[in-house]
């Protein structure tokens, strides 16, 4: 009985083939190789999430009932109290329009906090509008970017 | 036994190269063409603000691209430009390029030196002194061909701009 367990049983059918096993290594290893380079090439060619995210969107809805989006675009997702400081004081200043031609507003602040980005899409009579505003700021503080400026830039047209 | 796993090797093969193939003849050579216009307000100390003007246009073909940047006073008097020359990239995905700035030409015109113009003046010379190329990334945030434009996100500075878009 003990001797019948330590003592390895040759296996009665057992394929000729199968006593040299470097051929099928061989495949087997090829086999993984290409395997591993198909999934290498898939995630190279086909990534997944590259389109930029805004940090955050909001809907505003004027008292004329007409819908404004506003995004704020950022580099990362801590530190970026002024931007939405400024967010608040832009989303007012939009809420305060009669009526506008935009229908979406971007909003994003260089690095140093030294330049601030407005983008504006619209449409006026069925034509297509476009506008950019860049502010800078030698303190780095936007202090300048408040309700009064908004109103001196036209900001709703 | 042998005989199949060659076959599947082979398959594989086959599959790897027609993949290859038909991602090569989905992407064609880059080409974009963008004009961008924006205000431009400084904020001095003293509570002091000027006006400017600023044409910016991004020419791609092929692997090279051109960024142009032109400054003007409210009254349309060019004040000066920076003209941006290196190769870039698509990303696979087709939301962004990644660019290689490797020459600059600037000209100043005026006395007077709009903050932008300052601030892309600066940080280009940065990483063309330091490491002979300025990296730039444009994202396609919201692309309508149709209406003709592109808002497009720009790195280093995290700006974001309104283009029209051409064919």
């Amino acid at each position: 009985m003990l001797q019948s367990i330590s003592q390895p049983r040759t296996p009665k059918f057992m394929l000729a083939e199968r006593v040299d096993s470097t051929p099928r290594m061989l495949a087997v290893s090829v086999l993984l190789v290409l395997m591993l380079a198909l999934s290498v090439f898939f995630l190279k060619h086909f990534p997944t999430g590259e389109v930029a995210m805004p940090l955050s969107q909001q809907n505003l809805t004027l008292a004329s009932g007409q819908q404004v989006q506003l995004l704020l675009y950022a580099n990362s997702r801590t530190n970026n109290h002024i931007l939405q400081s400024r967010a608040t004081i832009l989303a007012s200043a939009l809420l305060q329009c009669r009526k506008t031609v935009w229908q979406q507003v971007y909003l994003s602040i260089s690095h140093e906090k030294q330049i601030m980005n407005v983008t504006m899409k619209g449409s006026k009579d069925g034509h297509f509008q476009l506008r950019n505003i860049k502010a800078s700021d030698v303190d780095r503080h936007m202090g300048f970017f408040n309700q009064q400026w908004l109103a001196g830039v036209n900001l709703c047209e | 036994m042998n005989k199949a796993w060659i076959w599947l090797v082979l398959v594989l093969a086959v599959v790897l190269a027609v993949v290859r193939l038909s991602i090569g003849q989905q992407q064609p050579e880059t080409q974009l063409l963008l004009n961008c216009s924006s205000e431009l307000y400084d904020h001095q100390q003293g509570g002091n603000s000027r006006q400017y003007f600023m044409l910016m246009d991004v020419q791609a073909q092929n692997h090279n691209v051109v960024l142009n940047y032109r400054y003007f006073s409210t009254d349309g008097q060019p004040l000066g430009s920076v003209k941006l020359g290196g190769t870039i990239k698509r990303r696979p995905a087709g939301a962004a390029y990644d660019i290689s700035i490797t020459h600059k030409d600037e000209q100043l015109l005026q006395d007077v030196k709009p903050s932008h113009m300052d601030y892309l003046s600066y940080i280009s010379n940065l990483n063309l002194t330091n490491k002979a190329s300025h990296p730039m990334v444009i994202e396609m945030l919201d692309t309508d061909e149709q209406q003709h434009y592109a808002v497009i996100r720009s790195q280093p500075g995290n700006a974001v701009y309104g283009c029209r878009l051409q064919d």
